[in-house]
């Protein structure tokens, strides 16, 4: 088990320089002039070359990049944006709990539309609900989430008014008049819906497969034969077994999630991570482009570590070597 | 080792390998007991069985045959072509905003112009300020958004059967280095990737067409998702080869004293054929996706090319005031997506009788 | 330009306009700004604002350098001389506000002293003394602080000295109770139009440097801040110890930032919100019109400003094809105007062929090519089978690609080869201001503040002014005898000076075409019903905020 993790954990380090150097090579080869932005329009060539040294954009690529990582082991610090000087720290735990409210958000909601589906449709083939439940399946991973995100936002929020069509409401802010938790949840009710469609598909279809396949195994019929009741040998031998992969998909899915955001993002006007490095690309600020980027692959090899644990310890027949 | 379901999918293959999850073990097992004579013609009687594969099926041929011959028919036929720039005529004077479905429009570039011109009929109105035919539009976005899909779907999956086919085939250090790579590249944020080559050689890829071919753009595309989508049939052929290589059939060659380019060749590849033709299906219905969702960010095929999410772009400007423009993209893209995935489902239950119904 | 820029770029270049002329011989009328507030304007209530799809960069005047920053600064700060809160002509016109009077200058033209006002107070309540506005000075000079404002500190005395950290303080300025005294190394005839920049409001003697700008700080303007939670919100009060005569309607001003353009649309409709800073969908505005008129001020919905702008296409006049001037003539008859006025919706802008706008002091109007439209025929034949293909640069924003993808679809139709190249703000910026980079044309427009055509001539087209990089003059046009044309007339003053100017334009683009202009821009302004005072700023080109009132 530790050897385990310690070699995750080696993996994952040369996961982070992997992702973070082709990162910094990428907006090195591009030619823009983060130093002139910051100097701003009227600067004369000194000044410039004042900004420059001061952002230490006249080192060599890779004495910038020694500096970055120096940085963030030492001091724990992404940096400062090139734009508006704010802590990169501050601006991606700013932005992080909007992607992360999304995220979970949608996966609650998608799991509580997939599970009952997908068992209903998986115990009862052809009936009218694992038909209802197929096309869904089917429009859900054939529709565009923006397409899905821009027809919510017109019929739901814009012509029944049931909803705001975009913006956030923050949780903990009712200072201003749009905020606190029932104006965050209002605001985030179409968004979540909007992320949790295509995920609840694929869900539908895995869990109405998963258990349609538990319910031919072996220990199943034998539970039957045995004469146990059915509503018992559905929950304690078919269900408990078909959910299990279910687990492990969406600690994955979730990590995929924090990238697929920036549509929802960007739909529904949300101060999320994604909408930041779209906004951030605009400037080329590369602090804050990078700050994101190491975060979220950090959350992605998080998860994906905390689902393999996880499955060790639901699943005993597995150990973790 | 890792859990089972872990170590076929390893870490993020997310979406794909929900797909995945579950046609593994269906598709891969009952390959080889299928009889080689004959077996392309039960998959075809299978398949023919399945209406509603079929009408997807159909479909997509349609929609080939609209695309690519009925566009520059249409375009001959109503007298200007998709990019042709008319904001007299297809914008409306009052509003200045595009007009709608079913009008005709004038061609004068400017009132009292020189010369004579035609009025000319836009079917599904104007597209945007630019007052171009959506109609045509829509039809050339219809090539653009198939050619990415189709040949980044080939160009993925050729990849993606050259790297499993390696890492299963050999395993040891060959396979470890494909994971690894595997993991690498899924762990890397593509977007960031996409936004980078638009602003450095984005230019020059974009302007390779094949001589006129491609559009401009679907090179770059094509590229991108090849690149950063063969991981997943790589999984998929990697643990097919997994358990191919260890069955009789294979031992049986080796001993013969065939060489292994020979085993993959004549052995190994042809009992991939099925689950590569399912997979593609669905691989190209996610494409159109993800192109889709490139154009929406400004990402994707430049302007002024069509593509369904180019024309899908223009919708948030408009949703207050022609909300149809956000109709027709959106329902291509579903309704083509929906076709491929039909088809693929079709497909996967032609070539494995045991899981039809 | 891009909105966020305009001001500071035009500030930075000024002529030697009216306003200074006349501040320096002290012959302007001293009088303060006079109470806005007839009868019927209520004080009181809360005014909100959106900020669509954008934030404050910064809210600290050392640091803030952009378009809608600089619209609420100008409620909050207070400067030696600022611009009254009144449409135009009277609103680009600098008047005293906390000094006097207009400042006494030297006769060498390189100290000037300044004489502040009795009694004036910091939202704290501390008296204002000319140490605020040293402060504000040394701020901008100081090397930590790493403000943009040092730009237009370069010709005082010690302040370069100060930025590169080779002195204490700024040398050049002194203050001594409500005496300033700032001494130039050279006679700058721009200096008090810098100096009335939101970057050098007074600020308190003791605030802090800090690099990333402090967000609430006691002003003296007519509002204070009092709180910014930054991605979010920004809360300004009405400044309890505010003297002057400037308006202060609302109790409170409510900024809500990054909001969604549709969304924020339908608030101020619905009066949930009752302005938004950074604009109106360009679909909105037919629908707005009819529904509400169209003003230009008083009491009203949805107004339409003109301000001092040109929309153009440079043409890189130093590369084939576009260094051959039957070429560039052939675009300036080939691009079609009314289309890529109506790129972005209704009341853009007056169509042009001129490199000055239509109002400003010394336009002639005349005709030069085909405004009503495209004359492709005649452009293909004025191009003499030039079919080179070019490059034609953008900017990423949907306004520049729409206008970038008609002037493709023009120029192909005289018959040369069109690759467009969009490229975010900042690698736009880059590329178009280095010499020698690889572009043909390049879509973009330019903003002034200052009613001088010098801003736009001598700023933009003087071709002794090209460097190896940070150029204005994205045309790369470089002609003796216009350069040095211009440079004379820069010297001139008066009536002379506006006609020669008027006359250099028409014979510029007439002769030498450097440029395809086609639009002068308007400010396209919609305010919610339970407001009212609307007046445009034509120095800050949009709504003054402390002026508009809630009925």
């Amino acid at each position: 088990m530790l050897q385990y993790l310690i070699r995750r954990l080696l993996w994952a380090i040369v996961l982070f320089v992997a992702v973070t150097v082709v990162t910094y090579v990428i907006f090195y080869v591009t030619p823009s002039d983060p130093a002139r932005l910051a100097a701003g329009q009227g600067a004369t060539a000194a000044d410039v070359q004042r900004v420059a040294e001061r952002l230490h954009l006249d080192e060599p690529v890779w004495q910038q990049y020694g500096r970055f990582v120096w940085q963030l082991v030492g001091e724990r610090s992404l940096g400062t944006s090139f734009v508006n000087r704010q802590d990169v720290n501050d601006i991606v735990f700013r932005a992080a709990p909007v992607t992360a409210a999304l995220v979970f958000g949608g996966a609650l909601f998608w799991l509580a539309l997939s599970i009952p589906v997908g068992i209903m449709s998986a115990l009862r083939p052809r009936s009218l609900i694992d038909r209802a439940g197929m096309v869904f399946v089917l429009v859900g991973l054939s529709a565009h989430p923006v397409w899905i995100g821009l027809i919510f936002a017109y019929f739901i929020g814009y012509k029944l008014q049931l909803t705001p069509i975009t913006g956030y409401a923050d949780f903990f802010n009712p200072s201003q008049e749009h905020g606190g938790p029932v104006q965050w949840a209002h605001h985030m009710l179409l968004p979540w819906l909007t992320f949790a469609i295509l995920f609840a598909a694929l869900y539908v279809r895995l869990i109405r497969a998963n258990v349609m396949e538990t319910m031919n195994e072996d220990y199943v019929r034998t539970a039957r034969a045995k004469g146990a009741p059915e509503r018992q040998v559905i929950r304690s031998h078919v269900l408990r077994n078909s959910l299990l992969p279910v687990v492990t998909i969406l600690g994955m899915d979730i990590g995929l999630a924090l990238g697929g955001a920036i549509f929802t993002e960007s739909v529904y006007s949300l101060p999320g991570l994604g909408r930041q490095v779209l906004q951030s690309y605009e400037n080329f600020d590369l602090p804050v482009i990078q700050g994101i980027v190491v975060f979220a692959t950090c959350c992605i090899i998080v998860f994906n570590l905390v689902v393999d644990l996880l499955y060790a310890v639901i699943d005993p027949r597995i150990r973790l070597t | 080792m890792a859990p089972k379901h872990r170590d076929l999918l390893s870490s993020g293959a997310g979406l794909a390998s929900a797909i995945a999850v579950e046609a593994h073990g269906e598709l891969g097992e009952d390959v080889d007991a299928v009889k080689a004579r004959g077996y392309w013609e039960q998959v075809w009687l299978r398949l023919k069985q399945d209406r509603v594969a079929i009408v997807g099926g159909l479909f997509i041929v349609a929609l080939l045959v609209i695309a690519f011959a009925g566009a520059p028919l249409a375009a001959g036929r109503l007298g200007h072509g998709p990019n042709d720039i008319n904001s007299l005529g297809g914008l409306d004077a009052q509003s200045q905003l595009p007009v709608g479905p079913w009008t005709t429009v004038s061609t004068e570039p400017y009132p009292g112009a020189p010369g004579k011109f035609e009025d000319t009929l836009y079917i599904l109105g104007a597209d945007s300020q630019l007052g171009r035919d959506m109609f045509l539009r829509l039809l050339y976005g219809a090539q653009t958004s198939l050619e990415v899909a189709i040949l980044a779907t080939l160009l993925s999956v050729s990849i993606g059967l050259l790297m499993g086919l390696i890492a299963g085939y050999y395993r040891g250090w060959v396979d470890t280095v494909v994971s690894r790579l595997t993991e690498i590249v899924m762990a890397f944020p593509y977007l960031l990737f996409v936004i980078a080559v638009a602003a450095t050689v984005g230019e020059r890829l974009n302007a390779i067409t094949f001589g006129g071919l491609l559009h401009p753009g679907v090179f770059t595309l094509v590229m991108i998702f090849g690149i950063f989508g063969w991981f997943y049939p790589a999984r998929i052929i990697r643990s097919q080869i997994l358990s191919l290589r260890e069955k009789e059939f294979v031992e049986a060659a080796r001993m013969t004293g065939a060489s292994d380019l020979r085993i993959m060749k004549s052995h190994l590849l042809p009992h991939l054929v099925a689950p590569l033709i399912v997979y593609s299906t669905l691989i190209v219905a996610n494409n159109v996706i993800a192109e889709a969702g490139l154009s929406f960010l400004g990402l994707g095929i430049p302007a002024p090319t069509a593509s369904w999410g180019n024309l899908l772009a223009e919708g948030p400007n408009y949703y207050l005031t022609q909300p149809w423009l956000m109709v027709w993209p959106g329902l291509a893209i579903l309704l083509t997506t929906l076709a491929f995935n039909l088809l693929g489902d079709g497909l996967r239950d032609a070539f494995d009788p045991r899981r039809a119904h | 330009m891009h909105k966020k820029l305009t001001l500071s770029v035009a500030m930075a270049v000024v002529g030697a306009g009216l306003l200074v002329a006349s501040g320096i011989a002290g012959t302007a009328s001293t009088s303060a700004p006079t109470k806005s507030g007839s009868s019927e304007i209520k004080r009181g209530g809360t005014i909100r604002i959106n900020t669509s799809n954008t934030d404050f960069e910064f809210t600290d005047p050392a640091m803030n350098y952009d378009a809608i920053g600089w619209q609420m600064l100008y409620a909050v700060d207070s400067t030696l001389l600022n611009y009254p809160d009144k449409p135009a002509p009277e609103g680009s016109r600098l008047v005293p506000e906390v000094a006097a009077g207009f400042p006494r200058v030297s006769r060498d033209g390189k100290t000037y002293t300044f004489t502040l006002r009795k009694g004036l107070k910091f939202s704290d309540g501390s008296p204002l003394t000319a140490a605020a506005f040293k402060r504000a000075l040394e701020r901008a000079a100081d090397p930590k602080q790493a403000s943009p404002a040092i730009a237009f500190m370069h010709d005082v005395v010690g302040a370069d000295a100060r930025n590169e950290g080779k002195a204490g303080s700024v040398t050049g300025v002194t203050a001594k109770g409500l005496t300033l005294t700032i001494k130039l190394l050279r006679a700058n005839p721009t200096f008090l139009a810098e100096l009335s920049m939101p970057f050098f409001g007074a600020v308190k003697p003791n605030m802090a440097i800090d690099p990333k700008g402090i967000n609430v700080f006691p002003s003296a303007g007519p509002y204070r801040i009092v709180s910014r939670s930054i991605g979010q919100s920004l809360t300004l009060e009405r400044n309890p110890f505010y003297k002057g005569n400037r308006p202060a309607n609302a109790d409170r001003i409510l900024y809500t930032v990054n909001t969604d353009q549709n969304q924020s649309l339908l608030q101020v409709k619905a009066g949930q919100a009752d302005y938004d800073a950074a604009g109106v969908p360009p679909t909105a505005h037919a629908d707005l019109a009819q529904q509400f008129g169209v003003k230009k001020g008083g009491p009203g919905r949805y107004y339409v400003n003109s301000y001092l702008g040109t929309s153009y296409v440079a043409l890189n006049n130093s590369r084939a094809p576009f260094s051959q001037l039957n070429v560039r003539k052939a675009a300036n008859y080939a691009i079609d105007r009314p289309a890529l006025v109506r790129v972005s919706g209704k009341f853009y802008g007056k169509r042009t062929d001129q490199i000055l706008p239509a109002g400003l002091a010394g336009f002639r109007e005349a005709t030069l090519y085909p405004i009503k439209g495209a004359d492709p025929a005649r452009a293909k034949q004025l191009a003499g089978g030039a079919d080179n293909t070019i490059t034609l640069l953008h900017t990423t924003s949907a306004l520049r690609t729409a206008q970038a993808q008609v002037v493709k679809y023009n120029l192909e139709q005289m018959g040369l080869k069109v690759q467009t190249k969009p490229l975010p703000f900042a690698v736009a910026l880059r590329t178009v201001s280095t010499r020698g980079s690889d572009f043909d044309a390049y879509v973009g427009g330019w903003v002034a503040d200052y009613p001088d055509p010098f801003d736009f001539i001598n700023v933009l087209l003087d071709g002794d002014n090209i460097q190896e990089s940070n150029n204005s003059n994205y045309a790369y046009f470089n002609s003796p005898k216009y350069n040095k044309q211009m440079q004379d007339l820069a010297k001139l003053s008066g009536d002379l000076r506006y006609a020669g100017y008027g006359k250099l334009d028409i014979d510029i683009m007439r002769n030498s075409a450097p440029w395809a202009p086609f639009a002068n821009p308007n400010s396209r302004e919609f305010i919610s019903a339970r407001v009212t005072n609307y007046i445009h700023h034509p120095v800050y080109a949009g709504a003054v905020i402390n002026a508009l009132a809630v009925k």
